[in-house]
């Protein structure tokens, strides 16, 4: 049986199971291959797409897809871009200052408990800042059309207005939803 | 080749390929607006409103009817301006 060190002097050293040396090296690259493969991939998921990936892909897909409509029709989805953008910031903004308002009173209702109703205000606190986030995370997305062709411009927009109109009212009663329960604990 | 060899030439080539898709990610920069570049194009803009005036809140507080008052606006015809002005195109 041939050593490591003179394997090379020896090209067709066989095996104690019978196999040449070219046979074990290509069994060793297969094997390699699928450690390869094992290891590679993790470094792939955490090399993963962000939010940012995303956007910037619709973007791109948008700007494709607008290039052939017409002036008139780019301009009035600039507009109507626009407007989305501006109603989203503007209740987006109420609602924050709405969440920011729950958690004074939590906070003067906690002052005037002196450490008593512990786990009632713990689990205020918790849908409190629960509703927060989601205001917070609404507040950060941006609305890109899903164009599909002029003809059916309409349609496109008015699709997008509708994942908008739902989201933002899912965010609104979060805040609703812990305003609720944060009216439970002051009328305690 | 012996294989000591070629498993730490497979791991130094998995190394460098896992850094570079690593490094081609984290570098990458993008578009964070929140509207679409209008370029020349006049965009009516509403008058803005006024910022309301922070809640003080103290122990004479009646925190029952602060968080009654706190009920969120509907939202319905916000929705349907932008429905009527998607009706536009």
């Amino acid at each position: 049986m041939g050593t490591i060190s003179n394997i090379a002097l020896h090209p067709r050293v066989i095996d104690s199971e019978g196999r040449t040396l070219r046979a074990q090296t290509r069994r060793g690259a297969i094997v390699i291959m699928m450690l390869l493969g094992l290891i590679v991939s993790p470094i792939s998921v955490l090399a993963r797409v962000t939010p940012e990936d995303i956007v910037n892909a619709q973007q791109a897909t948008y700007q494709k897809k607008v290039v052939n409509y017409s002036v008139d029709h780019k301009q009035k989805l600039e507009q109507l871009s626009a407007s989305i953008a501006r109603v989203n910031k503007n209740r987006t903004n109420e609602l924050e200052r709405n969440m920011e308002t729950q958690a004074a009173i939590l906070d003067q209702y906690e002052k005037r408990q002196n450490d008593k109703n512990d786990e009632v205000i713990k689990n205020a606190r918790y849908w409190i800042t629960y509703a927060h986030e989601a205001v917070a995370y609404q507040a950060a997305k941006i609305y890109i059309f899903d164009l599909s062709n002029e003809k059916n411009i309409q349609g496109d927009a008015l699709s997008t207005i509708s994942i908008f109109q739902s989201e933002l009212n899912s965010a609104r009663s979060k805040v609703i939803k812990s305003q609720n329960i944060l009216l439970e604990v002051v009328t305690k | 080749m012996s294989w000591q060899k070629i498993v730490l030439f497979s791991a130094v080539l998995t190394l460098i390929f896992g850094l570079v898709i690593i490094v081609n990610k984290s570098g990458n920069s993008g578009i964070v607006s929140t509207s679409i570049k209008s370029g020349n194009l006049q965009t009516p803009s509403p008058t803005p409103s006024p910022t309301p005036t922070p809640i003080v809140l103290n122990e004479n507080s009646n925190l029952e009817t602060e968080t009654e008052n706190l009920t969120p606006e509907d939202f319905s015809n916000d929705y349907k301006l932008l429905k009527a002005e998607a009706g536009k195109l």
